[in-house]
Protein backbone atom coordinates (compact mmCIF):
# COMPACT_ATOMS: atom_id res chain seq x y z
CA UNK A 1 0.00 0.00 0.00
CA UNK A 2 1.47 3.31 -1.02
CA UNK A 3 1.96 5.92 1.78
CA UNK A 4 -0.25 9.07 1.63
CA UNK A 5 1.38 12.29 0.95
CA UNK A 6 3.57 14.07 3.57
CA UNK A 7 2.15 17.66 4.66
CA UNK A 8 5.20 18.87 2.36
CA UNK A 9 4.00 17.41 -0.48
CA UNK A 10 0.61 18.45 -0.14
CA UNK A 11 1.28 21.66 0.36
CA UNK A 12 3.77 21.42 -2.50
CA UNK A 13 0.99 20.58 -4.69
CA UNK A 14 -1.43 23.02 -3.50
CA UNK A 15 1.27 26.13 -3.66
CA UNK A 16 1.62 24.77 -7.27
CA UNK A 17 5.46 24.19 -6.03
CA UNK A 18 5.86 20.61 -7.23
CA UNK A 19 8.69 19.93 -8.70
CA UNK A 20 9.26 19.99 -12.98
CA UNK A 21 6.53 17.83 -15.00
CA UNK A 22 9.42 15.93 -16.28
CA UNK A 23 10.77 14.92 -13.07
CA UNK A 24 10.28 11.74 -11.37
CA UNK A 25 9.13 12.95 -8.32
CA UNK A 26 6.48 14.80 -9.61
CA UNK A 27 5.18 11.86 -11.64
CA UNK A 28 5.51 9.67 -8.79
CA UNK A 29 2.79 12.23 -6.80
CA UNK A 30 0.47 12.60 -9.88
CA UNK A 31 0.37 8.66 -9.99
CA UNK A 32 0.03 8.59 -6.11
CA UNK A 33 -2.72 10.81 -6.37
CA UNK A 34 -4.43 8.82 -8.91
CA UNK A 35 -4.74 5.76 -7.44
CA UNK A 36 -5.39 7.09 -3.57
CA UNK A 37 -9.08 8.84 -3.59
CA UNK A 38 -8.45 10.13 0.26
CA UNK A 39 -5.30 12.25 -0.86
CA UNK A 40 -6.74 13.18 -4.29
CA UNK A 41 -10.49 14.05 -2.39
CA UNK A 42 -8.35 16.15 0.43
CA UNK A 43 -6.30 18.03 -2.34
CA UNK A 44 -8.96 18.88 -4.15
CA UNK A 45 -11.02 19.98 -1.37
CA UNK A 46 -7.90 22.20 -0.15
CA UNK A 47 -8.34 23.68 -3.46
CA UNK A 48 -11.60 24.25 -3.76
CA UNK A 49 -11.57 25.81 -0.66
CA UNK A 50 -8.77 28.45 -0.98
CA UNK A 51 -10.34 29.35 -4.55
CA UNK A 52 -13.61 30.04 -3.01
CA UNK A 53 -11.92 32.30 -0.55
CA UNK A 54 -10.11 34.04 -3.26
CA UNK A 55 -13.06 34.46 -5.33
CA UNK A 56 -15.36 35.43 -2.86
CA UNK A 57 -12.95 38.27 -1.08
CA UNK A 58 -11.96 39.28 -4.31
CA UNK A 59 -15.73 40.19 -5.75
CA UNK A 60 -16.38 41.36 -2.16
CA UNK A 61 -13.30 43.31 -2.35
CA UNK A 62 -14.41 45.07 -5.88
CA UNK A 63 -17.96 45.83 -4.66
CA UNK A 64 -16.97 47.89 -1.65
CA UNK A 65 -14.68 49.33 -3.56
CA UNK A 66 -16.85 50.64 -5.80
CA UNK A 67 -19.42 51.26 -3.20
CA UNK A 68 -16.59 53.98 -1.27
CA UNK A 69 -15.60 55.15 -4.80
CA UNK A 70 -19.71 56.20 -5.13
CA UNK A 71 -19.73 57.24 -1.58
CA UNK A 72 -16.99 59.57 -1.85
CA UNK A 73 -18.66 61.62 -4.87
CA UNK A 74 -22.26 61.71 -3.81
CA UNK A 75 -24.09 62.10 -7.28
CA UNK A 76 -27.23 64.47 -7.37
CA UNK A 77 -29.56 61.59 -8.03
CA UNK A 78 -28.40 59.87 -4.67
CA UNK A 79 -28.48 63.52 -2.87
CA UNK A 80 -31.86 63.72 -3.73
CA UNK A 81 -33.53 60.48 -2.63
CA UNK A 82 -32.22 61.00 1.53
CA UNK A 83 -35.67 62.33 3.55
CA UNK A 84 -32.88 63.73 5.54
CA UNK A 85 -31.92 65.88 2.71
CA UNK A 86 -35.86 67.00 2.16
CA UNK A 87 -36.27 67.62 5.96
CA UNK A 88 -33.40 70.26 6.08
CA UNK A 89 -34.66 71.77 3.26
CA UNK A 90 -38.22 72.08 4.40
CA UNK A 91 -36.87 73.43 7.61
CA UNK A 92 -34.76 76.13 5.99
CA UNK A 93 -37.78 76.99 4.14
CA UNK A 94 -40.00 77.69 7.01
CA UNK A 95 -37.25 79.53 8.55
CA UNK A 96 -36.85 81.32 5.92
CA UNK A 97 -40.61 82.16 5.23
CA UNK A 98 -41.05 83.15 9.32
CA UNK A 99 -39.84 86.61 9.25
CA UNK A 100 -41.24 87.63 5.66
CA UNK A 101 -44.66 86.52 7.43
CA UNK A 102 -44.02 88.49 10.88
CA UNK A 103 -42.89 91.62 8.59
CA UNK A 104 -45.69 91.20 7.11
CA UNK A 105 -48.04 90.97 10.23
CA UNK A 106 -45.99 94.07 11.50
CA UNK A 107 -47.87 97.31 9.32
CA UNK A 108 -51.19 96.09 9.95
CA UNK A 109 -50.99 96.65 13.45
CA UNK A 110 -50.42 100.40 13.36
CA UNK A 111 -53.64 100.36 11.45
CA UNK A 112 -55.46 98.14 13.88
CA UNK A 113 -54.13 100.21 16.54
CA UNK A 114 -55.19 103.68 15.33
CA UNK A 115 -59.08 102.21 14.54
CA UNK A 116 -58.63 101.64 18.15
CA UNK A 117 -57.47 104.90 19.10
CA UNK A 118 -60.47 105.97 18.88
CA UNK A 119 -62.63 104.40 21.25
CA UNK A 120 -59.64 103.86 23.48
CA UNK A 121 -58.82 107.95 23.92
CA UNK A 122 -61.42 109.14 25.61
CA UNK A 123 -61.19 106.02 28.32
CA UNK A 124 -58.49 107.99 29.83
CA UNK A 125 -60.21 110.86 29.77
CA UNK A 126 -63.57 109.27 31.64
CA UNK A 127 -61.15 107.55 33.62
CA UNK A 128 -59.81 111.49 34.79
CA UNK A 129 -63.45 113.03 35.37
CA UNK A 130 -63.87 110.18 37.43
CA UNK A 131 -61.28 110.61 38.87
CA UNK A 132 -62.08 114.50 39.80
CA UNK A 133 -65.53 113.05 40.56
CA UNK A 134 -64.19 110.99 43.52
CA UNK A 135 -61.64 113.60 44.25
CA UNK A 136 -64.33 116.21 44.65
CA UNK A 137 -66.39 113.76 46.57
CA UNK A 138 -64.24 113.13 49.04
CA UNK A 139 -62.67 116.89 49.39
CA UNK A 140 -63.60 118.40 52.33
CA UNK A 141 -66.46 120.51 52.21
CA UNK A 142 -66.45 123.72 51.01
CA UNK A 143 -65.77 127.05 53.05
CA UNK A 144 -69.62 128.31 51.72
CA UNK A 145 -71.27 125.57 52.80
CA UNK A 146 -68.93 125.38 56.45
CA UNK A 147 -71.71 125.35 59.32
CA UNK A 148 -72.07 128.58 61.01
CA UNK A 149 -69.28 129.45 63.94
CA UNK A 150 -70.46 128.94 67.63
CA UNK A 151 -71.72 132.36 68.23
CA UNK A 152 -70.94 132.61 71.88
CA UNK A 153 -67.33 132.16 70.42
CA UNK A 154 -67.48 134.62 68.15
CA UNK A 155 -68.74 137.09 71.62
CA UNK A 156 -65.64 136.25 73.34
CA UNK A 157 -63.25 136.74 70.07
CA UNK A 158 -65.81 140.14 69.35
CA UNK A 159 -63.92 142.97 72.17
CA UNK A 160 -61.15 141.80 71.35
CA UNK A 161 -61.22 143.76 67.57
CA UNK A 162 -63.20 146.18 69.56
CA UNK A 163 -60.67 147.23 71.78
CA UNK A 164 -58.19 146.99 68.23
CA UNK A 165 -60.31 149.59 66.84
CA UNK A 166 -60.01 151.39 69.44
CA UNK B 1 26.08 105.23 -6.79
CA UNK B 2 24.29 102.00 -4.76
CA UNK B 3 26.27 98.64 -5.68
CA UNK B 4 22.92 96.73 -6.38
CA UNK B 5 21.89 99.09 -9.43
CA UNK B 6 24.99 99.64 -10.97
CA UNK B 7 26.74 96.07 -10.31
CA UNK B 8 25.45 93.90 -12.97
CA UNK B 9 26.34 91.03 -11.06
CA UNK B 10 24.36 91.49 -7.77
CA UNK B 11 21.50 92.51 -10.05
CA UNK B 12 21.52 89.20 -12.13
CA UNK B 13 21.96 86.90 -8.35
CA UNK B 14 18.24 86.03 -8.06
CA UNK B 15 17.84 84.89 -11.35
CA UNK B 16 20.97 82.43 -10.77
CA UNK B 17 19.64 81.11 -7.71
CA UNK B 18 16.21 80.14 -9.25
CA UNK B 19 18.17 78.86 -12.50
CA UNK B 20 20.22 76.47 -10.20
CA UNK B 21 17.29 75.59 -8.02
CA UNK B 22 14.84 75.09 -11.41
CA UNK B 23 17.91 73.35 -12.55
CA UNK B 24 18.35 70.99 -9.65
CA UNK B 25 14.46 70.00 -9.44
CA UNK B 26 14.93 69.05 -13.15
CA UNK B 27 17.89 66.85 -12.34
CA UNK B 28 16.21 65.16 -10.01
CA UNK B 29 15.33 61.40 -10.84
CA UNK B 30 11.85 60.96 -11.88
CA UNK B 31 10.20 58.11 -10.36
CA UNK B 32 6.90 56.56 -11.37
CA UNK B 33 4.87 58.35 -8.58
CA UNK B 34 5.38 61.28 -10.09
CA UNK B 35 2.10 60.89 -11.90
CA UNK B 36 0.18 59.47 -9.43
CA UNK B 37 -3.01 59.87 -10.30
CA UNK B 38 -1.66 56.80 -12.91
CA UNK B 39 -0.49 54.87 -10.01
CA UNK B 40 -3.10 55.12 -7.66
CA UNK B 41 -6.20 53.79 -10.73
CA UNK B 42 -3.80 51.00 -11.27
CA UNK B 43 -2.67 49.88 -8.11
CA UNK B 44 -5.86 51.43 -5.32
CA UNK B 45 -8.17 48.01 -5.47
CA UNK B 46 -4.96 45.73 -5.26
CA UNK B 47 -3.90 47.68 -2.07
CA UNK B 48 -7.61 47.65 -0.72
CA UNK B 49 -8.59 44.37 -1.07
CA UNK B 50 -5.31 43.26 0.36
CA UNK B 51 -5.57 45.26 3.65
CA UNK B 52 -9.33 44.25 3.56
CA UNK B 53 -8.64 40.48 3.79
CA UNK B 54 -6.04 41.32 6.54
CA UNK B 55 -8.03 43.46 8.65
CA UNK B 56 -11.66 42.72 7.65
CA UNK B 57 -12.53 46.00 8.03
CA UNK B 58 -13.45 48.21 5.11
CA UNK B 59 -12.91 51.70 6.87
CA UNK B 60 -9.58 50.65 8.04
CA UNK B 61 -9.04 49.40 4.67
CA UNK B 62 -9.41 52.22 3.28
CA UNK B 63 -7.82 54.28 5.81
CA UNK B 64 -4.64 52.45 5.51
CA UNK B 65 -4.55 52.56 1.37
CA UNK B 66 -5.03 56.22 1.49
CA UNK B 67 -2.01 56.21 3.98
CA UNK B 68 -0.70 54.00 1.68
CA UNK B 69 -0.55 56.09 -1.11
CA UNK B 70 0.22 59.14 0.44
CA UNK B 71 3.11 57.81 2.33
CA UNK B 72 4.41 56.57 -1.01
CA UNK B 73 4.53 60.20 -2.55
CA UNK B 74 6.39 61.59 0.16
CA UNK B 75 8.97 58.91 -0.03
CA UNK B 76 8.91 58.39 -3.50
CA UNK B 77 12.68 59.39 -4.27
CA UNK B 78 13.47 56.62 -2.43
CA UNK B 79 12.05 54.41 -4.70
CA UNK B 80 15.08 52.84 -6.26
CA UNK B 81 12.86 50.84 -8.95
CA UNK B 82 14.96 47.59 -7.57
CA UNK B 83 11.55 45.25 -7.06
CA UNK B 84 8.15 46.77 -8.82
CA UNK B 85 5.87 49.21 -8.20
CA UNK B 86 3.31 47.04 -6.79
CA UNK B 87 5.90 45.10 -4.41
CA UNK B 88 7.07 48.30 -3.15
CA UNK B 89 3.16 49.43 -2.51
CA UNK B 90 2.31 46.56 -0.87
CA UNK B 91 5.33 46.65 1.45
CA UNK B 92 4.13 49.86 2.59
CA UNK B 93 0.59 48.79 3.12
CA UNK B 94 2.23 45.70 5.39
CA UNK B 95 3.75 48.02 7.37
CA UNK B 96 1.28 50.15 8.05
CA UNK B 97 -1.10 47.70 8.70
CA UNK B 98 1.68 45.89 11.25
CA UNK B 99 1.82 49.34 12.97
CA UNK B 100 -1.81 49.82 13.04
CA UNK B 101 -2.86 46.40 14.07
CA UNK B 102 0.16 46.32 17.26
CA UNK B 103 -1.85 49.29 19.06
CA UNK B 104 -4.69 48.62 21.52
CA UNK B 105 -6.92 51.15 19.56
CA UNK B 106 -7.41 48.64 16.81
CA UNK B 107 -8.33 45.97 18.94
CA UNK B 108 -10.76 47.36 20.22
CA UNK B 109 -12.15 49.25 17.20
CA UNK B 110 -11.80 45.97 15.24
CA UNK B 111 -14.44 44.63 18.31
CA UNK B 112 -17.19 47.48 18.35
CA UNK B 113 -16.54 48.81 13.97
CA UNK B 114 -20.10 48.63 12.04
CA UNK B 115 -17.78 48.29 9.11
CA UNK B 116 -16.57 44.79 10.33
CA UNK B 117 -16.77 42.43 7.49
CA UNK B 118 -18.72 38.89 8.46
CA UNK B 119 -18.25 36.02 6.65
CA UNK B 120 -21.98 36.42 5.72
CA UNK B 121 -20.99 39.32 3.84
CA UNK B 122 -18.54 37.63 2.01
CA UNK B 123 -20.37 34.78 1.36
CA UNK B 124 -23.05 36.39 -0.72
CA UNK B 125 -20.03 36.88 -3.08
CA UNK B 126 -19.39 33.22 -4.25
CA UNK B 127 -19.69 32.80 -7.74
CA UNK B 128 -22.77 31.00 -8.66
CA UNK B 129 -22.05 29.07 -11.96
CA UNK B 130 -25.35 27.55 -11.96
CA UNK B 131 -24.51 25.36 -9.05
CA UNK B 132 -27.90 23.60 -7.30
CA UNK B 133 -28.91 25.39 -3.68
CA UNK B 134 -27.09 22.10 -2.08
CA UNK B 135 -24.10 23.27 -3.42
CA UNK B 136 -24.07 26.99 -2.80
CA UNK B 137 -24.83 25.69 1.03
CA UNK B 138 -22.13 23.16 0.86
CA UNK B 139 -19.58 26.22 -0.63
CA UNK B 140 -21.02 28.71 1.80
CA UNK B 141 -20.23 26.01 4.77
CA UNK B 142 -16.76 25.74 3.00
CA UNK B 143 -16.21 29.23 2.69
CA UNK B 144 -16.99 29.93 6.34
CA UNK B 145 -14.45 27.16 7.42
CA UNK B 146 -11.57 28.70 5.75
CA UNK B 147 -12.29 32.30 6.88
CA UNK B 148 -12.55 31.27 10.74
CA UNK B 149 -9.03 28.71 10.50
CA UNK B 150 -7.79 32.00 8.51
CA UNK B 151 -8.70 34.06 11.49
CA UNK B 152 -7.06 31.99 13.66
CA UNK B 153 -3.45 32.35 11.86
CA UNK B 154 -0.79 34.42 13.36
CA UNK B 155 -0.33 37.65 12.06
CA UNK B 156 2.69 36.80 9.95
CA UNK B 157 0.82 33.31 8.98
CA UNK B 158 -2.06 35.23 7.96
CA UNK B 159 -0.32 38.21 6.32
CA UNK B 160 1.74 35.02 3.71
CA UNK B 161 -1.12 32.89 3.32
CA UNK B 162 -3.30 36.16 2.02
CA UNK B 163 -0.47 37.55 -0.12
CA UNK B 164 0.29 33.75 -1.93
CA UNK B 165 -3.66 32.84 -2.06
CA UNK B 166 -5.52 36.05 -2.32
CA UNK B 167 -2.89 38.21 -4.08
CA UNK B 168 -1.11 35.27 -5.95
CA UNK B 169 2.03 36.62 -5.26
CA UNK B 170 4.80 34.29 -5.71
CA UNK B 171 7.15 33.25 -3.04
CA UNK B 172 9.50 35.38 -4.51
CA UNK B 173 7.29 38.48 -4.55
CA UNK B 174 5.87 37.66 -1.32
CA UNK B 175 10.07 37.00 0.10
CA UNK B 176 10.49 40.66 -1.60
CA UNK B 177 7.39 42.29 0.53
CA UNK B 178 8.03 41.19 3.74
CA UNK B 179 11.49 41.05 3.57
CA UNK B 180 12.10 37.13 4.74
CA UNK B 181 13.46 34.72 3.02
CA UNK B 182 11.87 32.48 0.67
CA UNK B 183 12.29 29.46 3.48
CA UNK B 184 11.09 31.45 6.26
CA UNK B 185 7.72 32.31 3.74
CA UNK B 186 7.34 28.40 2.91
CA UNK B 187 7.67 27.26 6.43
CA UNK B 188 5.01 30.07 7.29
CA UNK B 189 3.03 28.76 4.16
CA UNK B 190 3.07 25.26 5.63
CA UNK B 191 2.19 26.23 8.66
CA UNK B 192 -1.05 28.19 8.12
CA UNK B 193 -2.52 25.05 5.57
CA UNK B 194 -1.57 22.87 8.59
CA UNK B 195 -4.00 25.08 10.66
CA UNK B 196 -6.28 25.02 7.45
CA UNK B 197 -6.49 21.16 6.93
CA UNK B 198 -6.80 20.73 10.76
CA UNK B 199 -9.95 22.87 10.67
CA UNK B 200 -11.04 21.44 7.55
CA UNK B 201 -10.54 17.90 8.55
CA UNK B 202 -12.30 18.54 11.69
CA UNK B 203 -16.24 19.08 10.57
CA UNK B 204 -15.15 15.63 8.52
CA UNK B 205 -14.27 13.95 11.55
CA UNK B 206 -16.78 15.22 13.41
CA UNK B 207 -19.29 13.58 11.17
CA UNK B 208 -17.93 10.39 10.62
Amino acid sequence: MNPHLTHEQLCDMVLARSPHPLSSDFAALQHHLSSCPACSAELASLRASITLLREASTSYSQQQFTRLRSDNIPTLSKTLIQPIYWAAAAVLCIAAALPLTLHRQNPSTPVSSASTIKPTTPSPSDEALLEEINQELSAPIPSPMQPLADPTASSATTPSTSSQRN
Amino acid sequence: MEPSNGDPVAATMPAQAISDVLTATDQAPATPFDDLGSVVSLYEQRVFRFLLASTRDRDIAQTLTQETFLRAWTHRTSFREDCSISTWLMRIALNLLRDHTRTQRFRFWKRVSAAAVDVSDVSEHIPNYDSSPEDRLAAKQQLALIWDAVAQLSQRQRTIFLLRFVEELDLSEIAATTGLPISTVKSHLYRALAIIRARHNSPLKDTL
